[in-house]
């Protein structure tokens, strides 16, 4: 009804423009980079390298999700895919961090191995990466959860040699706790099992170990690591106030890893965006958006 | 690791039995496999071998070698 005439939309028009201006300079306030020891991340995804059905497609979906880490792991040497192709072809070292893993590994010994020969292998490549280490000790086979004591072990030892130690762990925070007391650069809590795709099942665990590890400490960086299905598990994670994501199957086994990627993206950012913003409190109760004062009608009910 | 007499020695790589002539140091290994040093990481008996080792790193017969690289992973 308002738009009947011409010059009504212009007007219209002009005072939105100018609503626009006013409202800008609130939205400028820019978010820091995430820190983790003493390296700075301005994008927050972190991204497995794995379970990509070649390397092509793999290396379109980490440009397209914005990434600046990913992780690698430390294999037995068959430096040739089946065509002959190595995974480091594919990944541009000056727009990646690499961030070698010790994936597979069940005992605190092993994974340290497997870390100093990681760096060794980063070293080579003088990928800044060289110096921290995504380090996983497993319990167990099945449910590729983490073993804690071995992995407290671990950390403590890769802490004396100088390593930046990024720590999986599960959601337990007085294990969280422990390893971030064991020198761990960043805890990296499950939201659920491995390549489950089952998101965040314990909510109430993350924000206890979010809680505790930033106490006093409020830029102390708390990663969520593993279980991601999809986008909204990431935008989940982010708005609890977790500083990032890591995760590699959702996207690599989507129908579209390409697109899943895109979606990953939007997700951190509606997810650090909303939390930065501040949600509204959950009440039991409705409260009306529009004015009680005025309405035409009269209430039924008390 | 040390020195060896023999003409040729066992070693285990990457858990494979294989064959080596005497005196191979790490250098020679990664050579014949015609590897690039820099992408590549060597551990001999569970230590590792620094690059700037290899030439030095003499293996000897019943050395457990592990030569590994990166792969994709989470």
């Amino acid at each position: 009804m308002g738009l009947a005439n011409a010059g009504g939309r212009e007007v219209t028009a002009k005072k939105m423009d100018s609503c626009d201006q006013s409202g800008a300079t609130d939205l400028t306030e820019p978010d820091g980079p995430l820190k983790i020891g003493s390296k700075r991340l301005t994008n927050r995804l972190i991204l497995g390298t794995g379970r990509y059905d070649s390397f092509e497609l793999m290396q379109t979906s980490l440009v397209a999700s914005g990434t600046e880490c990913v992780t690698v792991a430390i294999r037995r040497e068959r430096l040739y895919d089946g065509e002959g192709r190595n995974i480091l072809d594919f990944l541009d070292l000056n727009r990646f961090i690499l961030l070698p893993n010790t994936a597979g590994c069940y005992d605190a010994e092993t994974a340290v191995r497997c870390a100093r020969m990681g760096r060794e292998i980063l070293r080579g490549l003088e990928n800044p990466g060289a110096d921290w280490v995504k380090l996983e000790v497993l319990g167990d086979s099945k449910t590729l959860l983490p073993d804690p004591i071995e992995t407290i072990k671990a950390t403590e030892i890769l802490v004396d040699e100088g390593f930046q130690v990024l720590c999986y762990t599960s959601d337990d925070p007085i294990t969280a706790v422990r390893l971030k007391k064991a020198g761990a650069a960043s805890v990296m809590p499950a939201g659920s099992p491995i390549g489950s795709g089952q998101g965040i099942l314990n909510a109430n665990n993350l924000k206890i170990i979010l809680e505790y590890l930033k106490e006093g400490d409020p830029e102390y960086p708390v990663i969520i690591d593993a279980g991601v299905g999809s986008a909204s598990d990431v935008a989940q994670a982010m708005e609890l106030g977790a500083d990032g994501v890591l995760l590699n199957t959702a996207i690599a086994h989507a129908r579209h890893p390409v697109q899943m990627a895109m979606a990953m993206k939007a997700g951190l950012e509606a997810g650090r965006l909303s939390f930065l913003a501040g949600r509204i409190p959950k009440q039991l109760y409705a409260s009306a958006s529009s004015p009680e004062e005025g309405v035409i009608s009269t209430r039924p009910y008390q | 690791m040390g020195g060896g007499r023999q003409e040729s020695m066992k070693v285990t790589l990457n858990g494979m039995s294989i064959d080596l002539r005497s005196n191979c140091t790490v250098a020679g290994l990664v050579a014949d496999r015609d590897l690039n040093p820099r992408q590549i990481a060597v551990e001999v008996n569970q230590e590792l071998v620094r690059r700037e080792e290899y030439l030095q790193v003499q293996l000897v017969d019943g050395d457990i070698v592990e030569l590994v690289s990166l792969a994709g992973g989470g």
